[in-house]
């Protein structure tokens, strides 16, 4: 059927249009140019600068063209010469609060080359010094409409600027209001930081209670300054490119599984201006969080630091050729029995990589492939199915996101973890989707949800059945898949109401949950990797299963790691094996069975074995053991295939080219170099056909995996009787639950807090988050420092308040830098006590 | 520490008394203004979370309307209405003279004298105009010579 066509005049040509479209809309892609300040394609229309008002036939009055939608027959005219004064006196009224000098400079024509007027007026700055000169939206405006005078004085608004935050700040004085920063924050972000505050000539973007954007819950996604039209948001550092030349050079930021596409601006003596989102679909679509637009920003000086490998001699460091390493690595590896070589790979390599590094091992005859994955998401989730038979989706498909019309996400904060989903799943609240959260940890999408289910931590599974039980009470229809009715008795085993103390959450809030589960059908439940890493995993997975055969519904985990979902198929593939801790291979080094060890990425070992090879872009932690040193390349400067969290094959441009600079050899060439040395070969060029069969493999069915209720009482010991475990039900009260989330911010095995002072300020590994209350009542105060005490010792943290914790509870998230911290992390929950530190 | 608590537990039953829809947050901060005189900062954090708004939104509302304070009041609180009707009936020289003689700016205190002042855009008792509000007690059809009159009379209250 083809899609339905409405014609309408414009400008008395006549043209066509899909319904659903604006004015606006309309006219741009037949390539009309109308003036207009707030629009942007992709956020909500908002009306507020007038400047694209248009002159619509048998309407009396004139109409913003990016409000009003097509009709059949319409006839609009977008410009005319009253239409053109009347934009012009509007123009004025929002230049009356902007400076507008820069606008209407006679000088302007020769003032790169001749910088004449250094001041243009008694305002401070002027277009010399204004970051977005030249690529200002008012300048573009002013060029349109022939702006030679302002008809009112320039009032400057006097308003203080935001000063006190890393990355970005704020220059109320020169915001025009169009609200684009605030429609992208809440709308298509859904971060709700910045809103209109104050009324009347004293309104001005602000947070709540006006604190600084890392008090205020900020993500520092960047997305205001992709869409602020004038230099009211500007990223700090950034000036204005007026005349110079500039680099670009896209890439795929590696740091999780959302695989944002990048664009790095170099200027011409190689340093980087600045990351921001490709977007070539419009500012609103470009994809970025703080990790890649400004993480990677500030370590891009770090990891270019060493050109050249390093190797260990009678414990000298010597800088060499690449040709000496890689004779160096062949020939000593070649020394090594098989069962005596180990392969461990770590962290943001690209896939590409990891195979060749794989397959290197099996030319090196080793069985000892490792990779590390303290998560262990992807195997608990395989083990669990291969239990009971049954199977679980593994990759989003966006595409189907439309069926859903609620989404529960489940101990996952989608909006850190997998920015791609998250964006996709607020669409969808956009069009009227609900959202569910159950979380006992800290979550960033919670402010957008429905109902916010702060359950107690590890009680998810309580929770869950809970839910389930009212969902079975308000809606008695019955379900046909086999073992409803055992589901059904072992639920009349269980009252109610001790479901709902177990679980912690309140009678009010989980009565909503239900009632938003049944009302607006089907929903999807999507769980993080902090659902399965906990102690009780097994009866959390159990539970959700049923809960969403009940009603129906999808299931899905979400995968935050680049790659995570090659890793069954590397396991089929070379007989690869995970770890969740570097116990194993240190107790394999300390008893000889590990003689030669080749990591790719970090790994936090305290010993060394004989031979020690470490590849990655920055010499630090393993690296500064090592005895020998590839200094490869990092994601600015080199890429190659990654999978994302859909399963699709993501490939960056492989070298970054900008004159004069050197950069390092990417992992895979530094690994097949290394196999030439060995006199073996790696096919490269067929890598993209293998990874697609092994995205492609499906998971082996027909294990009996018929849809059907698991058994509750076989993986669930009856709620309120756990023993080996507890918590949240008794101890004392100076005893805290400390949940253990997953922190992605870190590259090449360091923390981006500890090479960025920006980052430290925004995320910091070393925060304890406490609910205010909590801190109160044990003494504490904002800032201190504070040691958490744990059966497996104590870690030196900062106390930090955050409100959407519950009282009770405390989150770290720390860089798995080191034994200890693998080890809390495998946990996932653990008790603790925190006391102030003694300096 | 308690009066934080008991703070709390006054905006948790104004909040328990309240359906979860987010077209009661209006009724929710005039009663707790009710209630305790101002709203503050964590009432919005409570609200923002009961009603499923953002604080930022919370805040942005809450900063519109100027009948809102998020500060506590002085004993006695005068409010000049701004709106159309009282403008032109001379509401403008009433907030002059009321400024000069308690010697603070509309929208400050006076806090020795314990009288704060503020304006607001309209009252709806246009009928009125010009109207002074006095501790709660609307005072229609005010003139500039009655304002001694109307400061003596909080003099002695105190």
């Amino acid at each position: 059927m083809p899609e339905p066509v409405i014609k309408l005049k414009i400008n008395g040509m006549a043209v066509e249009a899909r319904p659903g479209m604006t004015v606006l809309e309309c006219a741009r892609s037949h390539g009309l140019f109308i003036p207009s300040l707030c629009d942007l394609e992709g956020l909500p229309a908002f009306a507020g600068c007038r400047l694209c008002l248009v002159e619509i036939a048998r309407r009396p009055h004139r109409s913003p063209a990016c409000q009003t939608l097509v009709e059949e027959g319409m006839e609009i005219v977008t410009s005319s010469p009253a239409l053109e004064e009347l934009r012009l006196a509007t123009f004025e009224l929002i230049l009356s609060e902007h400076p507008y000098f820069c606008l209407m400079c006679q000088e302007k024509a020769g003032c790169d080359e001749l910088k004449t007027t250094m001041v243009k007026a008694l305002e401070p700055g002027g277009c010399l010094f204004c970051p977005r000169d030249g690529d200002c939206e008012l300048q573009r405006v002013a060029e349109y409409l022939k702006l030679k005078r302002v008809a009112y004085e320039f009032e400057d608004r006097g308003q203080s600027l935001w000063q006190s935050d890393p990355f970005l700040t704020h220059n109320p004085n020169l915001c025009i209001l169009c609200g684009r920063c605030v429609r992208v924050c809440s709308e298509v972000r859904g971060e709700n930081v910045l809103s209109f505050i104050g009324r009347g000539p004293q309104t001005a973007i602000g947070t709540f209670l006006e604190r600084n954007l890392r008090e205020s819950d900020c993500s520092f996604c960047g997305a205001c300054l992709d869409v602020c039209p004038v230099a009211a948001f500007s990223e700090r550092g950034v000036t204005a490119v007026r005349g110079r030349r500039i680099y670009e050079h896209s890439f795929i930021c590696p740091l999780c599984g959302s695989l944002c596409e990048l664009e790095a601006e170099y200027l011409e003596d190689a340093r980087l201006r600045r990351i921001i989102p490709e977007s070539s679909g419009g500012p609103v679509h470009g994809l970025a969080c703080a990790r890649g637009r400004f993480g990677l920003r500030e370590i891009d000086d770090l990891v270019r630091g060493e050109l050249f490998p390093v190797l260990q001699e009678d414990r000298r460091l010597l800088s060499v050729t690449w040709e000496e390493a890689l004779a160096a690595a062949g020939s000593l590896l070649k020394k090594y029995r098989p069962e005596g070589i180990a392969l461990v790979s770590s962290g943001s390599v690209t896939a590409d990589s990891l195979l060749a590094f794989y397959q290197l091992g099996h030319l090196l005859r080793t069985d000892n492939l490792y990779y590390f994955y303290p998560e262990a998401f992807l195997d608990r989730i395989a083990a669990f199915e291969n239990q009971h038979g049954i199977e679980v989706r593994r990759k989003v498909d966006f595409k189907e996101l439309e069926r859903y019309r609620t989404f529960v996400l489940v101990d996952t904060d989608l909006k850190s973890e997998a920015l791609a989903f998250w964006l996709e799943v607020k669409k969808e609240l956009r069009r009227g989707a609900r959202l569910l959260v159950l979380d006992s940890g800290l979550n960033g999408c919670g402010q957008t949800a429905g109902v916010n289910l702060r359950c107690l931590p590890g009680k998810e599974a309580e929770a869950l059945l809970a839910l389930l039980k009212r969902v079975v009470l308000k809606s008695p229809q019955l379900s046909f898949y086999a073992g409803y009715h055992r589901l059904l008795d072992e639920l009349n085993s269980w009252p109610e109401e001790r479901l709902t103390r177990e679980s912690g959450l309140g009678q009010a809030e989980l009565d909503r949950a239900a009632e938003i589960l049944l009302g607006s059908s089907p929903a999807l439940f999507i769980f993080g990797e902090r659902f399965l890493r906990q102690p009780r995993w097994a009866e959390n997975l159990a539970a959700l299963w049923n809960l969403q055969l009940r009603l129906e519904s999808g299931l899905l985990p979400v995968t935050g790691k680049a790659n995570e979902l090659l890793i069954p198929g590397f396991k089929n593939l070379f007989g690869l094996k995970t770890l969740t801790s570097t116990e194993k291979i240190e107790e394999a080094i300390r008893a000889g069975q590990i003689k030669a060890l080749y990591v790719l990425g970090d790994l936090p070992l305290e010993d060394k074995p004989e031979l020690l090879i470490v590849q990655k872009p920055l010499r630090s932690g393993l690296a500064e053991k090592a005895d020998i040193f590839f200094t490869s390349g990092s994601c600015l400067e080199s890429g190659g295939f990654l999978v994302d969290l859909a399963g699709r094959i993501k490939c960056g441009p492989r070298e970054l080219r900008i004159p004069g600079t050197e950069t390092r050899p990417a992992d895979i060439d530094i690994i097949s170099r290394l196999a030439e040395t060995l006199g073996q070969s790696l096919e490269i060029e067929g890598y993209r056909g293998i990874l697609e069969s092994m995205l492609g493999e499906e998971p082996a069915r027909n294990r009996g995996g018929s849809l059907s209720y698991l058994p509750m009482l076989a993986v669930f010991r009856e709620p309120g009787k756990s023993t080996e475990f507890e918590i949240g039900t008794t101890g004392r009260p100076e005893e805290l639950e400390v949940i253990v989330g997953d922190s992605l911010d870190h590259y090449g095995g360091l923390a981006m807090a500890n090479l960025s002072p920006g980052f430290k300020a925004i995320r910091n590994p070393d925060w304890l988050w406490l609910n205010p209350r909590d801190g109160d009542r044990l003494g504490f105060m904002e800032g201190q420092k504070v040691v958490l005490e744990t059966a497996d010792g104590g870690l030196a943290l900062e106390v930090k308040y955050s409100s959407g914790l519950r009282p009770g509870t405390a989150f770290i998230c720390p860089v798995l830098d080191d034994s200890k911290k693998i080890k809390l992390f495998g946990q996932g929950i653990i008790k603790g006590t925190v006391r102030i530190k003694n300096e | 520490m308690k009066s934080r608590n008991s703070l709390t537990e006054k905006v948790e039953t104004i909040l328990a008394s309240l359906p979860a829809e987010r077209r009661h947050l209006v009724l929710f901060l005039h009663r707790v203004q009710q209630e305790l005189g101002y709203i503050p900062g964590e009432a919005l954090r409570m609200a923002a979370d009961y009603f499923a708004v953002s604080p930022a939104e919370v805040y942005g509302l809450v900063t519109f309307y100027s009948a809102f304070r998020l500060k506590p009041g002085c004993r006695h609180e005068i409010t000049v209405c701004q709106g159309t009707a009282c403008h032109v009936r001379g509401a403008p020289e009433l907030a002059a003279e009321l400024s000069r003689l308690l010697g603070v700016r509309p929208g400050q205190e006076n806090p020795e004298k314990g009288v704060s002042l503020r304006t607001v855009n309209c009252l709806g008792c246009c009928a009125l105009a010009p109207v002074v509000v006095v501790d709660g007690e609307y005072k229609g059809r005010v003139q500039k010579e009655q304002v001694p009159k109307i400061l003596e009379k909080l003099t002695v209250k105190t």
